[in-house]
């Protein structure tokens, strides 16, 4: 178990040096973590099932400005978790949300280190010229964050599977169904925060359509890709230039 | 005469590897700041051999940075190109101020940009079509979304910083004035309504199990939604929800209420 836990921290911990030292290449998510995890813990298949459920429950969280949620911890406890006590899809589901809003304390945390820490000791390396010290500050932030949440994810995995084995018992069956059905209505809120994001009265038309096309035409998600970017090509090439005092 | 000092490829690859680094060290007061400052260093090193100038170009980038990631290469050859200018400029012309001004000038529009190409688009797309298919349980699911991330943000990052230090600005400020970078981002957002439209009735499902006797046959529910119009219930379910959050409500407290409401309706057998 504590080796387990091991890994799953690693997982963690890597999904924040992507994020800090690989560029952020929006592939620090739960459907990418929740596959290494279950390849770690053996059982990839059940991994991708998390990992593309939580993808879907969280595809409006996005790591711009002050996030409400922390979907790496989030993701890889409830998957080292659901794993580990061979829970259903809709208990990791409901282990993810409370993780994850907790989580952003550690960001937290780790921000205020940063500022009282690593940026004073940027700016006498600058009047110093040490260009060593100035390489090590860059990558510095990350590294401490991710220890900081390596640690969280390794004590959560290691030390919750015993309290999730007694809470998940003490659930009702009735109530965990419940809870089945709701993992199915909370992508909603998935949509609901791109929507804020990209919608546009004058583009509502283009929505209608995304909806149409597997709600009576059996459109699979790979063509209502392509169908959106023919839409953008149509929209690109037949939109006339403003004129340049219009701005 | 003093000789001029030319960048190469050997002085600008460096600069390339270090962008990948740019939230290595995210602080409230410079935010990507002194990851860009130590991305700047080899070229800095190797322009300025003299100490105090050296110390003088560290601090100009020593300041507040932040953009989207893809994008920081694209500053970044910007700025080592602006380096290189004012390294070499003899005349005393070029005031080294500019060089942090396009900077800050840069980083709004194009994390504006940047956000909705990279958060809003290709991430969108990733999502929209790999993890239904993940959550089904097909490894399919997971590259495709990996390939759709990587792909234009690696592209993005290679040509950006190759066309940011070739004259970038010039590029930049043409297509903001035709219009096209406009028009760019509105077919971006194009794209991203109908991959939301389409993931409505792919992701959100509202299974109802009610089915009522009824003298003559069974009432079920689901079928006089279905009658209706398929997938009714999660497109009204999203609408509502998009309504809460533009009237500012946390996000957090509608997924709470959505799980409550699932057990309500489970326990009063409605769904």
């Amino acid at each position: 178990m504590v080796f387990k836990a091991f890994l799953v921290a690693l997982v963690a911990a890597y999904g924040r040096i992507e994020q800090g030292w690989l560029g952020q290449q929006m592939i620090a998510r739960p459907i990418w973590l929740c596959t290494l995890v279950g390849l770690l813990l053996g059982n990839l298949q059940q991994g991708i099932i998390i990992g593309g459920s939580l993808e879907l429950i969280w595809a409006g969280v996005v790591q711009v400005g002050a996030t409400p949620t922390e979907v790496v911890t989030g993701s890889t406890v409830a998957c080292g978790l659901a794993l580990l006590n061979n829970l259903s899809v809709a208990e990791a589901v409901t282990i993810a949300i409370p993780v994850g809003l907790l989580a952003t304390l550690i960001g937290t945390l780790n921000s205020t280190i940063t500022i009282m820490l690593w940026s004073p000791m940027a700016n006498r390396a600058v009047e110093e010229c040490d260009s060593k010290k100035i390489w090590w500050l860059g990558l510095a932030g990350c590294a401490t964050q991710a220890v900081m949440y390596g640690i969280a994810v390794f004590l959560a995995v290691a030390a919750g599977s015993a309290a999730v084995n007694a809470v998940i018992d003490a659930i009702p069956d009735k109530v965990r169904q419940g809870l089945a059905n709701a993992s199915k209505i909370l992508p909603a809120v998935g949509i609901g925060v791109l929507l804020q994001f990209s919608f546009d009265m004058k583009f509502v038309g283009f929505f209608v359509l995304g909806f149409i096309l597997p709600t009576y035409m059996g459109f699979g998600s790979v063509a209502v890709a392509i169908a959106g970017v023919a839409c953008a090509l149509i929209y690109f090439f037949l939109k006339p230039n403003p004129v340049e005092e219009d701005d | 005469m003093s000789e001029k000092i030319q960048l190469t490829k050997q002085d600008l690859m460096p600069v390339f590897w270090r962008s990948y680094q740019a939230l290595g060290c995210y602080s409230y007061d410079k935010q990507q700041g002194i990851p860009y400052l130590r991305a700047m260093v080899p070229v800095l090193q190797k322009l300025y051999p003299d100490q105090d100038k050296y110390r003088e170009a560290l601090r100009r980038h020593n300041t507040m940075f932040n953009t989207t990631c893809a994008f920081v290469p694209f500053c970044l050859g910007i700025s080592c190109a602006m380096e290189e200018e004012y390294a070499n400029d003899e005349t005393g012309t070029m005031d080294p101020e500019s060089i942090g001004a396009v900077k800050i000038a840069l980083m709004g529009p194009l994390a504006g940009i940047g956000d909705s190409f990279f958060w809003g688009t290709f991430r969108l797309i990733a999502c929209g079509v790999g993890a239904p298919m993940a959550a089904e349980g097909n490894i399919l699911g997971v590259i495709l979304y990996l390939i759709l991330n990587l792909v234009p943000s690696t592209l993005t990052r290679w040509y950006g910083f190759n066309l940011g230090y070739k004259g970038g600005r010039q590029f930049l400020s043409r297509i903001q004035a035709d219009g096209t970078l406009a028009k760019l981002t509105e077919a971006a957002r194009v794209l991203a309504m109908v991959v939301i439209g389409g993931m409505v009735p792919q992701i959100v499902k509202f299974p109802l199990s009610l089915k009522i006797e009824m003298g003559g046959g069974t009432f079920v529910l689901q079928d006089v939604v279905n009658s209706i119009m398929p997938n009714l219930l999660p497109l009204l379910l999203s609408i509502t929800v998009y309504k809460f959050i533009i009237k500012g409500v946390n996000t957090n407290k509608i997924i709470f209420v959505l799980l409550g409401l699932g057990i309500v309706l489970t326990l009063l057998g409605i769904m």
